[in-house]
């Protein structure tokens, strides 16, 4: 393991400085060095400041990953890594070609709730996982698939242990191209099954997020409605919704820090990548063709 | 002051009364049904007698084994069906062709073909048909307000979790492998005294065909539509007579409607454990302007003590037996004014059908259009 600390630089959304500085005192073995929001200039005027790059809202198929690869920086991209599975490929091939670390940022798997029902499910409380439900309610936004699902699909993965077997879509298109509304249907390995919506219909405000998993010896729920608030101003009551906070950033990023410095894979690395944007793909295959996909030897065909 | 109309009231008979009563008993809560006697077919085994016995016994009633004759002798005009789930329509098609009003328990059927049967009798005789349900709990008819208020704009998709925190015999697994199966109506009569025997009679059910009616009748309330595709996932997670009979104690059903509307169902009988009350149950619905979370136990109050029984639920439902006073009021509007009922035979047939699909989606991992 390296003594020195792993400079990391900020590079897309820098905008929260407050929660960057907060996630840098906290890290063990690594430091924030660097905010911008062009990897350009970052690359051109800071390259020799840091030894890898954390990188925000990374539309563009992968462009700025794959540039700070080739100038040999560790790269923890923010997910989805690209729109599909050919452009994370080029992502992960650049990395592996510069040999150097390739992870994947803003997944769900270090939020306290999910971290909560992962260590309950790993240490057998819940038994075998049964059924995940997830409700991911937002306001109007157009990104693409990928953007929308990527970290839930990762998440079902993580908690049931293997990808779906089965793969089965339904989506709404109001006016723009993007769907509205996408349902997910899963099945996995020994009966196992996940069914997620996600919403850009909500009207401008906050989302809403539900997750709950049914084990065979237990069950684990993560609702916005069980943690809602009153508050009373007149008329009906508003509701407050307690957020999770943004520990689970900090905790993401010292997972990398971590693989860089013990030079191992993070725990979202380029074999997770693949098998989530695998699944998208089959998401987006299963919603043009309206039927359902099974894994065929590690490809997602008709059923 | 003016006083409300007065009315006729309803000589009930009981026809079948195997499992649990709690729809025969919903039906007296009202003024204007009186339980008159209870029948059934006198070919049905001693058990199926016994239990009809007892009720008769408790509610100081008849008991008559040959249906047409208690039809005959009594005064009754709605029939009250509560046998095993594959006889339901049989019965309720002899009440019907006998012109008896007829409420009936969950399921419908275990085949689509009694369904049908039941809907001609129903329409052919000009009886009123209700399917018992919780379409009228308080949290579901507030959900019916807003959405009919518009509040939510136009509802695109719905989505049910009606999951039962209760255990059902040995869990999964739990006993020598070199044990024989168990035998399913064994199993579902040894759990009549805890009113877990939804599914009693000798066609093995699952969670779906036995529960499945309760969320469905939800969607078909609140959405108005009618499901024309289904996919499923269904297993048998928890409970070794799910494992040993082959039927589901788990499930997920994607719904997609015939006017663009989807929808979805979680549901299961996932072990007493698994929540600290009777079960999740929760409807999201999602509008062009809007959306909607509720939790269908609502109101409920928390009630614990020191050796408190592990058995009582802490929290307890509000205004739940309401429905049952609500559900036999519609009955008896829908009589008196020759209106529907809230959830009629059409309905409960087009539910059965949504069933048989998805259980047919579960077994061949295809999508599967709802006939």
């Amino acid at each position: 393991m390296s003594d020195s600390p792993v400079r990391l630089a900020i590079v897309g959304d820098p905008s929260d400085v407050a929660i960057w500085q907060d996630v840098s005192a906290r890290l063990r073995g690594g430091c924030i060095l660097a905010l911008g929001d062009s990897m350009m200039v970052a690359l051109e005027e800071h390259h020799n400041e840091f030894d890898a790059v954390v990188i925000q809202n990374p539309l563009n198929d992968g462009q700025a990953a794959r540039r700070a690869a080739e100038a040999n920086k560790h790269v923890f991209i923010s997910s989805p890594v690209a729109e599909n599975l050919s452009a994370a490929e080029a992502v992960i091939e650049a990395c592996r070609g510069a040999g150097v670390c390739f992870g994947v940022a803003q997944t769900f798997r270090y939020q306290p709730s999910s971290q909560t029902i992962i260590d309950r499910l790993s240490n057998g409380k819940l038994g075998d996982p049964g059924l995940l439900r997830v409700h991911r309610w937002r306001s109007p936004r157009n990104k693409p698939l990928a953007e929308w699902i990527f970290s839930d699909i990762d998440l079902a993965t993580r908690l049931f242990g293997a990808k779906p077997t089965e793969v089965f879509a339904l989506a709404r298109h109001d006016v723009a191209a993007m769907p509205s509304y996408v349902q997910v249907h899963l099945g996995y390995p020994a009966g196992g099954m996940a069914i997620m919506d996600f919403s850009a219909t909500l009207p401008i405000g906050e989302g809403y997020d539900s997750l709950s998993l049914i084990g065979s010896r237990g069950a684990a729920y993560a609702d916005d409605h069980r943690n809602t608030h009153l508050l009373y101003g007149g008329g009906h009551p508003s509701t407050l919704i307690s957020g999770e906070g943004h520990g689970h950033v900090c905790r993401e990023i010292q997972t990398f820090v971590d693989a860089i410095r013990e030079n191992k894979p993070p725990p979202v690395g380029d074999v997770e990548c693949r098998a989530t944007h695998q699944v998208i793909d089959a998401v987006a295959q299963s919603l043009e063709a309206g039927r359902v996909l099974s894994d065929r030897g590690g490809q997602y065909e008709p059923a | 002051m003016n006083l409300p109309e007065t009315h006729n009231r309803f000589g009930v008979l009981v026809l079948s009364v195997v499992k649990h009563d709690y729809v025969a008993r919903g039906v007296a809560t009202h003024p204007r049904f009186e339980l008159t006697a209870v029948a059934d077919d006198p070919n049905q085994p001693d058990w199926i007698h016994q239990r009809n016995h007892k009720f008769a016994d408790e509610h100081g009633i008849a008991y008559v084994r040959d249906v047409s004759r208690a039809i005959a002798e009594h005064n009754v005009q709605v029939a009250v069906v509560s046998s095993e789930a594959e006889r339901h329509c049989d019965l309720s098609v002899q009440a019907a062709d006998a012109g008896l009003h007829v409420i009936q328990d969950k399921p419908m059927s275990t085949s689509l073909s009694e369904c049908d049967r039941l809907v001609d009798a129903v329409a052919r005789n000009n009886v009123k048909f209700l399917m018992w349900n919780r379409n009228l709990l308080p949290a579901v008819a507030q959900a019916q307000d807003v959405i009919a208020r518009g509040e939510v704009g136009t509802p695109y998709a719905f989505h049910v979790d009606f999951y039962f925190a209760k255990d059902a015999g040995p869990p999964k697994g739990s006993r020598d492998p070199n044990d024989p199966p168990l035998d399913w109506l064994e199993a579902l009569k040894a759990a009549h005294a805890t009113g877990a025997d939804g599914g009693v009679g000798k066609e093995p059910m699952g969670e779906l065909g036995v529960e499945g009616c309760y969320p469905l009748a939800y969607i078909a309330m609140l959405s108005g539509a009618k499901v024309c595709r289904v996919f499923a996932r269904t297993t048998a997670l928890f409970h070794q007579v799910c494992v040993d009979n082959h039927v589901e104690d788990l499930a997920t059903v994607s719904l997609e409607f015939e006017n663009g509307v989807v929808g979805s169902l979680a549901l299961g009988r996932i072990g007493a454990a698994s929540h600290p009350d009777i079960g999740e149950i929760k409807l999201h619905i999602l509008g062009s302007k809007g959306a909607l979370v509720i939790s269908e136990a609502r109101p409920e109050v928390g009630i614990y003590y020191r050796d408190q029984p592990p058995e009582e639920f802490k929290n307890q439902r509000l205004l739940a037996t309401d429905n049952d006073y609500l559900l036999a009021d519609n009955f008896a509007r829908a009589i008196d004014t020759n209106s529907q009922t809230i959830l009629d035979a059409p309905t409960s047939r087009a539910i059965a059908a949504t069933v048989a699909a998805a259980l047919e989606s579960g077994r061949t991992g295809r999508v599967v259009d709802v006939t």
